[in-house]
């Protein structure tokens, strides 16, 4: 392990994962003081009745779920934080929930900095500094990175534009990872959000100087959806195990990519979801193996590292880790049923062009690091 | 790998490491909003030169070190800890930074408990392994690469009045804070920084081999064991000016900790804290001799887990029977000691670490108690901890 | 698609209602209400009669109370030493120097349907000891033998980290101790 000059590291997140998980949630909260937590769910995860379970984990503590606050899938918008805020207030608690996936996430998140504000507006800096309630996720379906980002996106309709935040206080102080959640994910579903995890984890470590935590994690996540990705398309027993081990994989990958948080796969990614609606774990397994090639030149000491979690087989001195991983990645492909190409995907070759415009406002772009070019020669290859 | 059944892992401490990073504790004491450091370490560190680096990273900064409380005892004690958190209100200070191995640590721990307890004895305090209220922000700068107290939740003290360690362990109790800096473990004699580099060791292998084992601290232990395999002979070596080796080694003692405060110790320690108790073995040095032997102990259970270790230790992986794998293993480990009793005379055997035969009894019926065995992979009576101490004797 | 088995989709829907969510609340009060007696009681009938539990006693001081139970409203029950074995002096906290709690409910369950041992949950952070750790030690020890005697060999191995093989002697005293059980249930119960 090659260490930096100076890094640091930073990460709040609680992990609280295995089984009966959930039950474990209010004796935690109960050591931050908290006393009275409102919910945010989604509307289709509130339909499949895992808000009883959150609900039968309280009814035995001390603690309390003062509301539960059902939004419809949207996107988060500062009238529907404002909403959220306003009954945070009204129902007299003092913790945040999200259950759910990245928009609960973002809702809680976003409610949490009106709270925080006490006056129903957002602040004007990006990064402000005043105390936000406490903050916990659920995640029922695979999260990467949503609970332990700094980060929240949210629309604000006055201003007609997207707002970005950062603050410390956005990071979940738990997570919990309970296998009964995500096992309603399909097959196809689970292995978009592994490959997402192996995209993001590879875009941590591709950094000129790789802080050495970000690469803990991002080798536990790799070694995670190597070993799993197989099993996670089986039925049965070993299935769920599988499952459980992408869900973490995921949690791992979004601790090591919310560090630096830019990524040229991450970012086409965002910005093909973002014009044609394809989902981010799709578009990161078609992207990986091509944004990997681009940047496996310059990044070959940094892939070496991390090449021992992609294969199970001890490096010989002749092979290269980028080899190694160049091997794995199109073993991974060979059994993943996603396609492999964006066209496979149902994109037309005339999207590209506003794909690589939106590519530019999303928040994993980063000029410093790659440019327009490289976003176009990969929508280009990957097509 | 399998997944377990449930885990936990906490380490919310922020970590800074670097070269010069002593500089930043000015600016982290900003985003603390503090401003008025207690310095708390010991004689020792300050015989050493160290605390006039930190105080040097002050100059200039609009932030100041009101006291420098350096009478944190080897075993940090109750009354040194109410003494401190006397002065620590009295010099209206506002953060702890504790400067120094376990014990500097742990004293600030025990007043900060004293503190925000409002009481002004650390006797007073019941049931504090539930701390709940919140404590002042603690910015810890290690001057030993091995503990890893910089990112663990427990402080012992001990109980002078009653004559018993007294153990605190609660999620408030993580320092807000971790600095590591190379130049702060550069003067550690060869010795000393053989043994507390055997101690990360003991805490990553151990974190890796126990019932509470899982990826993220796995992947913590593997990339520490890699530190240490590549980096202690260096530093034991030349430690004065190879800072490369002293700044992977303060890396490695962190990542190792992390890996154990979740996934904790077992066999090793147990055994390590009763040759402390019994001999006065220090502790690293104890966790290193024992080492080998335990995981031999261990190995009808964990051989695969033990195994998987060869690749970090950097030895060459070639079959593909567990077993065999395992006993590669623990070989490397025998290599790596043996070199360092080369470079240094580390002792390898414990009756040349000052424990005589006879009390080899009196020392397994102390470790069977020792709460480390409950995360052991296999269960350790009396007799087996007897044997085990008499294979490392 | 993975799907949630019959019974857990049945279990989830059900808890919609707050009248069930508090039934199973109170129906796992109960049950763990009635294992830890029955803990208590074999506590009595296995350190009556086995060798090895009294080899560990003599450790002990006198008087030594303890307890075991939930978090963070009970059930528990306080066992105490008396003489050369352990005496069940109740439900309940009867002020114990040491205790072992479950964090919540649903982990108690896990321990005392046997699906996992106290050793297990205490090393997955389900449980809590406060107290001396070093006294926990000997506790669970203690706990660990009494496991050995209760259970079938069968679940041992499965779901804990000892699997001893009872030896023939030893299994005539598993049979005094499944014996001398029912008064001490009969004893605790009514
Ligand atoms: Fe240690």
């Amino acid at each position: 392990m090659q260490l930096p000059n100076f890094y640091e590291h930073y990460c709040p997140a609680k992990i609280i994962a295995g089984q009966r998980s959930l039950s474990n949630l209010p004796f935690e909260m109960g050591r931050f003081g908290t006393k009275r937590a409102l919910v945010v769910i989604e509307e289709d995860i509130y339909k499949t009745g895992f808000i009883n379970l959150l609900e039968q984990a309280f009814t035995d503590s001390e603690l309390n779920i003062g509301q539960v606050f059902s939004r419809k899938n949207t996107r988060v918008t500062l009238g529907g934080a404002r909403e959220i805020a306003d009954l945070f207030r009204r129902s007299d608690c003092d913790c945040l929930i999200a259950l759910g996936g990245g928009e609960a996430m973002d809702a809680v998140k976003s409610a949490a900095i009106l709270i925080g504000a006490n006056s129903g507006e957002l602040p004007s800096e990006e990064r402000f500094s005043m105390t936000l309630p406490k903050i916990f996720a659920v995640p029922a379906a695979y999260a990467p990175g949503y609970p332990v980002t700094n980060l929240v996106e949210l629309f604000d309709e006055g201003k007609k534009k997207s707002r970005y935040f950062f603050s410390d206080d956005l990071i979940a102080r738990l997570v919990v990872l309970d296998p009964r959640l995500t096992l309603k994910t399909s097959a196809s579903n689970r292995v978009a959000y592994a490959m997402d995890a192996l995209a993001r984890s590879v875009e941590a470590i591709m950094e000129p100087e790789v802080n050495p935590i970000v690469l803990i994690y991002a080798r536990a996540a790799i070694g995670l959806v190597v070993k799993n990705l197989e099993s996670a398309l089986e039925e049965g027993k070993r299935e769920r195990q599988a499952d459980q081990a992408l869900a973490n994989a995921s949690l791992y990958a979004g601790i090591a990519f919310s560090h630096a948080s830019r990524g040229l796969i991450a970012a086409t990614a965002q910005g093909l979801n973002c014009i044609t609606g394809m989902q981010t774990g799709i578009a990161s397994s078609i992207l990986l193996p091509h944004g990997f090639e681009m940047f496996s030149e310059k990044y070959g000491s940094q892939i070496g590292e991390a090449a021992g979690a992609f294969t199970s087989k001890r490096l010989s001195a002749t092979e290269s880790g980028v080899a190694a991983v160049r091997a794995s990645l199109e073993a991974l492909q060979g059994v993943s049923p996603l396609p492999k190409r964006l066209h496979e995907a149902g994109i037309i070759e005339s999207e590209l062009e506003r794909v690589a415009e939106a590519v530019r406002e999303t928040p994993f772009y980063c000029e410093s690091f790659f440019n327009s070019q490289d976003v176009a020669v990969l929508l280009e290859k990957a097509f | 790998m399998n997944m377990p059944n449930f885990y936990q892992h906490y380490c919310p401490g922020r970590i800074i490491a670097g070269y010069d990073a002593l500089k930043k504790i000015p600016s982290l004491m900003d985003r603390l909003g503090c401003k008025t450091a207690m310095v708390v370490t010991d004689k020792g560190v300050v015989a050493a030169g160290l605390i006039k680096h930190v105080e040097a990273a002050f100059e200039g900064a609009d932030c100041s070190i009101a006291h420098v409380f350096d009478e944190s005892p080897p075993d940090s004690s109750n009354i040194a800890s109410n003494k401190l958190a006397g002065l620590f209100k009295g010099y209206k200070c506002d953060l702890f930074l504790a400067v120094g191995g376990g014990s500097a640590l742990d004293t600030a721990k025990g007043a900060n408990i004293v503190i925000s307890q409002k009481s002004d004895d650390l006797l007073n305090i019941q049931g504090a392994e539930n701390i709940e209220a919140d404590l002042l922000p603690t910015i810890a700068v290690p001057t030993t690469a091995g503990t890893g107290s910089e990112v663990t939740k427990a402080a012992v003290i001990y109980n002078e009045e009653k004559k018993v360690k007294m153990l605190f362990s609660a999620d408030k109790l993580y320092p807000t804070m971790a600095v590591l800096d190379p130049k702060m473990s550069a003067t550690v004699p060869p010795k000393i920084t053989a043994a507390t580099g055997l101690d990360a060791l003991t805490h990553s292998i151990e974190a890796f081999i126990n019932l509470q084992k899982n990826p993220i601290d796995d992947a913590y232990a593997v990339a520490a064991i890699e530190l240490i395999a590549k980096y202690i002979v260096r530093a034991t070596e030349n430690g004065a000016s190879d800072m490369e080796a002293r700044f992977g080694m303060a890396n490695a003692a962190l990542m190792a900790g992390a890996a154990f405060s979740n996934s904790m110790v077992g066999i090793v320690h147990s055994l390590a804290h009763a040759c402390g108790a019994v001999c006065h073995v220090p502790h690293g040095l104890a966790n290193g001799i024992l080492l080998p032997w335990s995981l031999e102990y261990n190995l009808p259970r964990v051989a695969e887990y033990i195994g998987q270790l060869c690749e970090p230790l950097g030895c060459e992986q070639t079959g593909s029977d567990p077993l065999e794998q395992a006993r590669l293993t623990i070989r490397a480990i025998r290599d790596l000691e043996e070199r360092l009793n080369g470079v240094c005379g580390l002792p390898l055997r414990l009756k040349d670490a000052g424990v005589s035969g006879d009390k080899l009894p009196m020392v397994a019926r102390v470790a069977v108690n020792d709460g480390c065995l409950m995360y052991n992979p296999l269960e350790v009576g009396y007799e087996d901890a007897l044997r085990v101490l008499r294979n490392a004797f | 698609m993975l799907e949630l088995t019959r019974f857990e989709k049945t279990m989830i829907s059900a808890r919609k209602f707050p009248v069930w969510r508090r039934m199973e609340t109170k129906a796992k009060r109960v049950y763990l209400a009635m294992a830890l007696r029955t803990f208590g009681a074999a506590f009595e009938a296995v350190t009556a009669s086995s060798k090895e539990c009294e080899n560990e006693l003599s450790q002990w001081e006198e008087g030594r109370r303890f307890a075991l139970g939930v978090e963070p409203s009970g059930p528990y029950i306080t066992l105490e030493k008396k003489g050369r074995k352990i005496r069940m002096i109740g439900t309940g906290l009867k002020e114990p120097v040491l205790s072992i709690v479950f964090k919540n409910l649903d982990s108690a369950m896990m321990v005392y349907t046997t699906y996992m041992g106290v050793v297990q949950a205490t090393a997955e952070n389900r449980a809590v000891i406060r107290g001396d750790n070093g006294k926990a030690m000997e506790v669970i020890r203690v706990l660990e033998i009494i496991m050995t005697y209760l259970l079938p060999g069968f679940i041992l191995r499965k779901n804990f980290r000892t699997a001893p093989t009872l030896s023939a002697p030893q299994y005539l005293v598993m049979l005094r101790i499944y014996v001398s059980l029912v008064p001490s249930l009969v004893k605790t119960f009514f």
